[in-house]
């Protein structure tokens, strides 16, 4: 069986002084990846998830208390098998 | 290693955010080659808001099956919002239309009728006798159209010059004039001429930034990424931020200031005091580049000459006059404007007011000023732009990297196409105008026409065209790319009485059933954004354009077939009277098409293929069906009135260098693009020694006007004790007749609410969830009531964003409009709320 899994490359700009709060929101929407996170609030992460809620994800994100800007950069639709869905 | 198809797209979604966050990841490295062999990409500007991103189209087997921000692209390097991220899908709504549809019974067109498929020969057949005849019993006035924004380049530019020259009428009018039309007025007012002086580049250049009545976050959320970036990353940075509530822009402000509905204007006389009465007004740049007048009062709402309200008005008549003054006079003209009246009359207060106008004040301090609706949708709308002109003209702050005041826009094309080509009710292209006579004789020799083709007179603006359609005076109405009974005001008294009137023809040009389309007479399917090759142009007035990436489904058409194909039908002795014809004998027995696009200019271009760099083939639907590179002729066409016009400073570059640059920033002269006008070394225009010169104006003195405060035209009362704001959200663009057709898109933000005070909420027995009504004089509505979240309502103000057609928040507001730029105040109307 196939499914469409949408993978996305998001970058998120947060208030400094909110970091970690913020990677905890994160974490707790899951099916989020964080790859990497600056000083400055500069958030480089990947979501991977049924294309039909990748919509209602990048919401989430941006609802996230102290986050300024989450904006889309890379973002492919691909049939993937069920054993590829569930990794 | 080898990397499954999951790997290699997870690896560049990883490795293209993080060269859009300027971060390098240790073992990310791209692997696109491997990853798309199958995909074809190529750019386009992205089809929803005027900020111009560019993104990259991903083709398969003649489907747009993925996007991404275009990392190479000035605008948005890489970036791109959650309408963008979804763009991919908008062509693909299940109920694309696919034929034209006609309301016929007993098989002949009855306006009483149900909508029924017909061909495209058939559905010109009806439309051309339903214009010829009007043409022949009412004269040009009776035909009109409404255009976009979201119109490319030649279709505004073809459309423009099928009215104005073929027809003869300047009924045409873009759906621009709800967005831009005060931001133009006040650019012509102030310096002579359109658009900003300033660029992008400001976002990294500047020390601080004011948004006025722009909610940036959510409307240009790229262009707020990359101020966030600034703000961020600068820590001397400041952001500013004014709305009548507070809104997602407050996170980041370091001065939020929430103010009472169109006191914007007292705020921006108090700064112009401020910065004088504390002696910090730039001496040298005022006594060398401005000018002072002193603008007329009193001067109405644009409301019908019947309404109380406008016939109490003094100066209606001649709303735009001024007369000149000094400097001391204007100081003395804005000393009422104390910072103890203004925070009353604001409701801001006094510490915060002080501190904003001190931005502006301090010398060392570069200040960008954004603005979209709040200032637009204004019944002074002029008066406002000129406003926030004053204070940067004052201290000098204008035409320099970070110092610049900024209309952003919104429509992908506003800048390029409604306002550059001049699809207004009063305009020719290149900022020329229908009643100055040797701006029409200008046009004439281009388009190669008998002198007195242009009529003189301005047509009938968005607003008049909605009450001409109901008073029987428009009477064949072609509207093309926009859903404008969903967006133009007071859509019960004014809106779809026009429509329905049985003395009329109402023709809708669209990919899908709008609102508009559904009270049409005949709906024509058009192809849309990346189904044609086209251009916008945006709001840093940059051109860009795009190839035809998909076709479009069915017997779809792009408007630039529609108008050109339809001119055909019409020889020029049905539509031009003798006087004309004799002039220029070879027309005789011509059709329209013949004289306007096979006109020895536009046809020069012989059919081409069109190919990429990489040698990547693509269709162009219209060249195959005419013969000719259609789009190249008119954009050819077009350009010579930037560089041989009267009006200086709007030169484009050639058509080819489009396609292979990221767009080009006007004027473009030697290939080279200009970032801020106005000012030696940036601008080519301006005098040697000059330093900066505001060309527009023939003195080359930009205007600061003398302006007070006035009431709007509806205020809340005991009866409707509420102010009712309209708007949009982030994840629908306007009507929404495309981001609602995205799954994603229309779940996020479903249905429209009611965003309110939960004080004002529960005063009305109300709390968050339950169903209100909204009323006002004109109509009402039912939305749930919303009291968190991105908006946060001070009392006494209600928001209602108008992308949803299931609740049609224009039968609620007021067809008021700013009296100089004609552009209605969708930010202000009284009503009430009651529980269901």
């Amino acid at each position: 069986m196939t499914t469409n899994v949408n993978i996305s490359g998001v970058l998120v700009h947060a208030r400094p002084n909110t970091l970690e709060a913020v990677t905890t929101a994160i974490h707790e929407l899951g099916d989020i990846e964080i790859h990497a996170v600056t000083d400055e609030g500069r958030f480089v992460v990947t979501m991977e998830i049924a294309e039909n809620c990748a919509g209602d994800k990048l919401i989430a994100l941006q609802n996230i208390q102290g986050v300024l800007s989450a904006a889309m950069v890379y973002s492919e639709t691909f049939a993937a098998t069920e054993s590829e869905a569930n990794q | 290693m080898k990397l499954s198809r999951r790997d290699f797209i997870k690896t560049n979604a990883i490795a293209a955010t993080a060269t859009a966050a300027g971060i390098t990841i240790p073992g990310v490295d791209r692997a696109l080659a491997e990853s798309r062999d199958t995909i074809r990409w190529d750019k386009a500007p992205c089809r929803f808001c005027g900020t111009g991103c560019s993104v990259l189209v991903g083709v398969r087997g003649g489907r747009i099956v993925a996007t991404q921000g275009d990392p190479d692209a000035p605008v948005n390097r890489g970036l791109n919002c959650i309408k963008g991220y979804f763009l991919s899908k908008i062509s693909y709504g299940k109920d694309r239309l696919t034929m034209p549809l006609l309301r016929m019974k007993d098989g002949k067109y009855d306006k009483g009728g149900e909508f029924t498929e017909v061909s495209w020969d058939q559905a010109f057949d009806v439309m051309a006798e339903k214009w010829k005849q009007t043409l022949k019993e009412k004269g040009p006035t009776a035909v009109g159209m409404f255009g976009s924004g979201q119109w490319t380049v030649w279709e505004g530019y073809a459309a423009a010059k099928l009215m104005k020259a073929g027809f003869r009428s300047n009924n045409i009018d873009p759906n621009a004039r709800h967005c831009m039309a005060s931001a133009v007025a006040g650019f012509i007012r102030t310096f002579g001429t359109d658009e900003p002086m300033g660029c992008y580049d400001d976002l990294e250049n500047a020390d601080a930034f004011v948004l006025w009545g722009s909610n940036m976050s959510e409307m240009h959320p790229i262009l707020w990424s990359r101020l966030t970036d600034r703000r961020l990353t600068t820590s001397h940075v400041k952001v500013a931020v004014l709305s009548t509530f507070e809104n997602r822009n407050f996170d980041l402000a370091d001065i939020g200031m929430v103010f009472k509905p169109h006191t914007d204007l007292a705020i921006l006389n108090y700064i112009a005091h401020y910065i004088i009465s504390k002696n910090m007004v730039n001496k040298p740049f005022v006594e060398q580049h401005v000018n002072f007048r002193r603008g007329m009062t009193d001067i109405g709402y644009g409301l019908r000459p019947t309404h109380p309200r406008e016939a109490e008005a003094k100066n209606a008549a001649k709303a735009g006059a001024s007369e000149a003054m000094n400097f001391e006079d204007f100081a003395t003209y804005v000393s009422e404007y104390t910072l103890e009246k203004v925070s009353k009359m604001s409701g801001v207060p006094a510490d915060k007011l002080q501190a904003l106008a001190e931005l502006y004040a301090d010398p060392k301090v570069k200040v960008t000023s954004y603005w979209t609706m709040g200032f637009n949708q204004h019944t002074r709308g002029t008066w406002a732009n000129n406003m926030v002109y004053n204070v940067h003209l004052l201290t000098g702050k204008i035409s320099e990297p970070g110092n610049s005041p900024f209309s952003l826009t919104g429509q992908p094309s506003a800048c390029g196409t409604a306002r550059e080509v001049g699809t207004f009710s009063h305009r020719l292209p290149a900022d020329l105008v229908v009643n100055n006579a040797d701006h029409r004789a200008f046009a004439e020799d281009i388009w190669k026409l008998p002198a007195g083709t242009i009529p003189g007179k301005p047509g009938y603006h968005a607003v008049l065209q909605n009450r001409m359609l109901k008073d029987g005076k428009l009477n064949v109405y072609w509207v093309q790319c926009n859903n404008n009974v969903q967006a133009a005001a007071n859509l019960n008294e004014e809106t779809l009485p026009g429509y329905r009137n049985p003395d009329n023809f109402i023709i809708v040009s669209d990919p899908y059933p709008t609102v508009t389309a559904m009270a049409a007479d005949l709906v024509l399917p058009t192809a849309m954004w990346v189904e044609k090759e086209g251009a916008y142009g945006n709001a840093e007035r940059r051109t860009q354009f795009w190839r035809q990436q998909i076709k479009a489904p069915g017997e779809a058409r792009s408007d630039l077939w529609q108008l050109v194909e339809f001119s055909k039908r019409f020889r020029v002795e049905e539509v031009w009277p003798e006087e004309l014809i004799k002039q220029v004998p070879v027309y005789r027995g011509k059709t329209l098409y013949d004289v306007l696009f096979a006109n020895g200019a536009v046809n020069q271009y012989p059919k081409q293929k069109v190919a990429d760099a990489h040698g990547n083939q693509y269709l162009n639907d219209e060249m195959d069906h005419f013969g000719f590179y259609v789009q190249k002729g008119l954009f050819e066409e077009y350009r010579r009135f930037g560089l041989e016009g009267p009006k200086k400073g709007h030169d484009l570059g050639e058509f080819d260098a489009y396609h292979q640059s990221r767009g080009l920033r006007w004027p473009v002269v030697d290939g080279k693009e200009t970032l801020w006008r106005y000012r030696e070394g940036y601008d080519p225009f301006v005098k040697t020694g000059a330093g900066v010169e505001f060309y527009g104006k023939p003195d080359g003195k930009a205007i600061v006007f003398a302006l007070p405060y006035e009431p709007p035209a509806e205020s809340p009362d005991d009866q409707y004790d509420l102010w009712l704001v309209t708007g949009r959200v982030l994840e629908h663009w306007h009507s929404g007749s495309m981001t609602r057709r995205v799954p994603e898109l229309y779940r996020a933000f479903p249905d429209a609410v009611l965003f309110m005070h939960p004080e004002d909420a529960k005063q009305r027995g109300l709390r968050r969830g339950s169903l209100a009504r909204i009323e006002t004089r004109r109509g009402k509505i039912e939305a749930h009531v919303e009291t968190r979240g991105r908006n946060r309502m001070p009392t006494g103000v209600v928001f209602v964003p108008w992308f949803d057609e299931g609740r049609l928040v224009n039968k609620l507001t007021l067809d008021a409009t700013c009296p100089i730029s004609k552009e209605t105040d969708f930010k202000k109307c009284a009503a009430k709320v009651t529980s269901v």
